[in-house]
């Protein structure tokens, strides 16, 4: 197929002019599409925050302190939270759960993960609920976070871990970080 | 040692290692989360995560679906590092030698892969040029930009296509969002008789609102050595005055949101003398003038998935010789090859243990002969040549109770050679401090537009190619590794001069490769560190012979069958290493003269030692380093050698120079 110096000059001043359409569009809209951080990461950056967060504060300080996450769904990341436990000074205990609405009350946890994937009519849900128990809630999915009125969430920027709090939905959950958090985090939502 | 690899030994280690695999079970004890928990949050948000070489997919090296070398800018800095030779001669397997016409190029693993097979990219640009797929080194590219290298040490033709059959060199700079303010260098590198280089280099990334933006520019001057050249011949010039090279590189990068927009141009000349055999009488300047301009987006498909269309136009003006001396001696040369790319590839997790990676290409190629360059070089007695082509990919990642199980294919239609569809799987084991890698797949090189108007029914050539490693964390950052490979080129593209007509032509023909091993071990800690690998290579039995040494017949020409290498650095305070480097060649061959009926005659090279050292000082005042060293420090006058018959004396390199650097960054 030799096509002509013309018509490769046609085609690509069509392509162009497309990806400048859809470029003009895309710079309207609020597309995230932030890379995902490795769960085993994100589970040892859930652990390292933990004791950052007034709620927690007491819990992981007092002798037997233990902290209970809980993982929609069958997910690797209850092995990777297992590992990273074991370097905790505080007791962690995860399990995955189901239900939404009797589970989540049921094993009485302090966070809910939610892994990248979830649909978003879940998250909702869980959203919902974790914001009536007082639960904090983490996902794998940082635009999930944004869209679906997540509390912590985690990206890579330049190959680096970043960490991502929506503060209205941490707020919502009676969340308070501290200020080193605050520091090294990416706010979003902030009132 | 000749049957070590032989098919009996390869089957019983891949039924060992499957047994292996069987018998182990997934540990709660991960060394990497023991690492990171280890450290404060502070520095957690400044490691690296290491994307993958088939995607975009982030895991570390260990898991990585390939053998793969990182190099950070630190190690960059630390090293005292002149360019692109020496940074990449400390990786295990790569190697520098000469083509023709003062061109030096890359080979890996004894294999010569300066024409095509292995594939330099920067800031994601394939830096080969698209006549004979060739990329010459040699005070090229500005090494200050780096921000890290990352090496398939490996074929990885199923997802960067045509030019990546041995290895991949893929160059990441620091002209990215996230970094801030302005960046000057400079660095001067001096020899006994003439100056080695003479470089500046400045960054800048401002943001402007939304808009992230970011600026490289580097120039630099340099000689490539003050030795006299020696044709085979025996007639001689004088290299101080005339293997001057000159690169002016501008990296321009955009980010809005996730759009992007990407700009390199590529200015690098060299003086050549040499010629193909014979020296010329007057010194001609060589040009290889590129442009490379991408833009991309980013559209979320459901939860997980991404898709990026991307569109990548290049053009290029590589072999130009269009000075005065060009043309007083009959060698003006200038043509042009454009390609402009369309791609679309759609990556992400389908599943909490299954990855996707793939994509749609097409793109168009055009060479154009320009000015007065003499017919005998155009295009099949054409001025132009059009080409155009169509490529499928696909990988998955997918994690079992066991292994991380990876497998991919690519399939490439040219309009003008054909189909060809390589696959490849792999095997990856992490079980605490130990991790395995088993990699097998088909790999190509596919013809580059002088290939296929020169050639004489011109295929793809194919690769055969089978990796093991193991390594083992002894402790805390100390890593020891090795792994196995064996490589069996089908068909290779061979250049070739009929000898009744001088008619100069490619074909595929015959069969190379070889096999080997190599090993690593990296000790880091708050003192330093100290990075040292052992490479090992012979040639395969059905070698051709324009590549093997006569009478040595596991060795190939130029290339030595053992090298080793130490790169360290020692932290004397916080602010001041001291970096010592070293690489070792073994016996070397190459044919370096010819007796008066024309006949190539073959010399030993004896072994070589280079030894470096870098005295580096950060932040003497607030933002500004220093640093000074040697290269070369016993004067080894490190030749290149021409790795195949053809006619080439060995070239010889810069010898002892002392480099001083010097850097300031503004906040």
């Amino acid at each position: 197929m030799n096509l002509s110096a013309k018509k490769i000059i046609s085609i690509s001043m069509a392509s162009i002019f497309l990806m400048v359409s859809v470029l003009w569009n895309i710079f309207s809209l609020s597309v995230y599409g932030l890379d995902m951080c490795p769960e085993k990461l994100q589970a040892v950056l859930v652990l390292k925050i933990i004791p950052f967060i007034k709620q927690f504060e007491d819990t992981t300080k007092s002798a037997g302190g233990e902290i209970k996450i809980a993982v929609y769904g069958t997910n690797e990341i209850i092995q990777h939270f297992e590992a990273a436990a074991t370097k905790m000074p505080f007791k962690v205990l995860t399990g995955s759960i189901s239900n939404i609405e009797t589970d989540l009350a049921g094993v009485k946890a302090n966070i809910i993960y939610i892994p990248s994937g979830t649909p978003s009519t879940i998250l909702e849900k869980i959203s919902k609920q974790a914001k009536n128990l007082k639960i904090l809630t983490v996902t794998g999915d940082p635009d999930a976070a944004l869209n679906s009125n997540i509390s912590l969430s985690f990206y890579i920027l330049n190959e680096s871990p970043k960490i991502l709090i929506n503060m209205k939905s941490a707020k919502e959950e009676g969340m308070v970080f501290s200020s080193k958090i605050l520091g090294l985090a990416d706010l979003r939502n902030v009132d | 040692m000749a049957h070590f690899l032989s098919r009996s030994f390869i089957r019983t280690t891949m039924l060992l290692f499957f047994l292996t695999c069987t018998f182990l079970v997934f540990s709660q004890e991960d060394p990497e989360i023991e690492k990171w928990m280890n450290l404060e949050l502070e520095e957690l948000g400044k490691i690296k995560i290491v994307s993958v070489s088939v995607g975009k997919k982030n895991v570390s090296i260990r898991e990585a679906p390939g053998i793969i070398s990182l190099i950070t800018s630190t190690e960059i800095e630390n090293s005292g590092a002149r360019d692109l030779i020496d940074i990449l001669r400390l990786v295990p397997g790569f190697d520098f030698n000469i083509d023709v016409e003062s061109a030096i190029g890359v080979g890996f693993r004894g294999n010569w892969g300066h024409e095509g097979k292995i594939l330099t990219l920067v800031d994601g640009q394939e830096m080969n040029e698209l006549l004979y797929a060739a990329l010459p080194f040699g005070n090229h590219f500005p090494i200050r930009q780096i921000d890290r290298i990352e090496i398939i040490r490996g074929p990885g033709s199923s997802f960067y296509g045509q030019f990546a059959e041995l290895s991949v060199i893929n160059i990441v700079t620091k002209n990215q969002p996230g970094d801030k303010g302005v960046t000057i260098s400079a660095d001067f590198g001096q020899m006994s008789q003439t100056y080695g280089r003479r470089d500046i280099n400045l960054q800048l990334a401002p943001k402007i609102k939304n808009l992230d933006l970011n600026l490289g520019l580097y120039w630099g001057k340099g000689n490539r050595g003050q030795q006299p050249y020696t044709d085979i011949y025996g007639n001689s010039y004088e290299m101080k005055e005339e293997s001057g090279t000159e690169n002016l590189f501008l990296d321009l990068g955009l980010v809005h949101k996730k759009t992007s927009a990407r700009f390199i141009l590529d200015r690098y000349r060299y003086d050549m003398r040499d010629g193909f055999d014979e020296i010329y009488e007057l010194p001609m300047i060589y040009a290889f003038n590129s442009f490379y301009a991408e833009t991309k987006t980013e559209f979320r498909v459901g939860h997980t998935l991404k898709l990026v269309p991307k569109i990548n136009y290049s053009s290029q003006y590589p072999w130009n010789s269009t000075d005065e001396n060009s043309i007083a001696q009959d060698h003006f040369y200038k043509v042009r090859v454009d390609r402009i790319k369309f791609s679309m590839n759609l990556s992400g997790d389908i599943t909490d243990r299954i990855y996707i990676n793939g994509g749609l290409i097409q793109y168009f190629d055009r060479g154009v002969i320009l000015g007065d360059t003499p017919p005998d070089s155009y295009f099949n007695g054409e001025k132009k040549a059009r080409y155009s082509a169509n490529a499928l990919f696909a990988q998955a990642f997918m994690k079992t109770p066991i292994v991380v199980f990876t497998a991919g294919f690519r399939y490439d239609h040219h309009n003008k050679y054909g189909e060809s569809i390589v696959p490849w799987i792999g095997i990856n084991k992490v079980y605490k401090k130990l991790y395995f890698k088993f990699l097998y797949g088909q790999t190509f090189r596919v013809p580059s537009i002088a290939n296929i108007t020169l050639g004489k029914d011109i295929k793809p050539e194919k690769s055969n190619e089978f990796d093991l490693e193991m390594g083992y964390e002894i402790k805390k950052s100390m890593i020891l590794s090795l792994n196995f490979f064996t490589t069996g080129i089908k068909n290779p593209i061979i250049y070739n001069v009929d000898p009744v007509t001088d008619e100069e032509y490619y074909e595929n023909f015959g069969k190379t490769g070889t096999w080997g091993f190599e090993a690593e071990y990296l000790i880091k800690g708050g003192w330093g560190s100290v990075n040292t690998n052992y490479s090992f290579y012979r040639a395969k039995k059905d070698k051709l012979d324009a590549y093997i040494v006569e009478d040595k017949p596991g060795l190939m020409l130029g290339y030595p069958a053992h090298k080793f290498t130490l790169n360290s650095s020692l932290q004397v305070t916080k602010q001041f290493s001291v970096n010592p480097s070293l690489i070792y060649y073994s016996t070397r061959y190459g044919y370096t003269s010819a007796d008066e009926e024309g006949n190539l005659i073959l010399e030993k090279f004896d072994p070589v030692f280079l030894a470096n050292v870098f005295l580096y000082y950060k932040n003497v005042v607030r933002g500004f380093d220093i640093g000074i060293g040697v290269y070369d420090i016993f004067g080894e006058n490190y030749r290149y050698i021409q790795p195949y018959a053809g006619g080439h004396a060995p070239y010889p390199g810069t010898g002892r120079e002392i480099i001083f650097k010097l850097n300031y960054k503004f906040k």
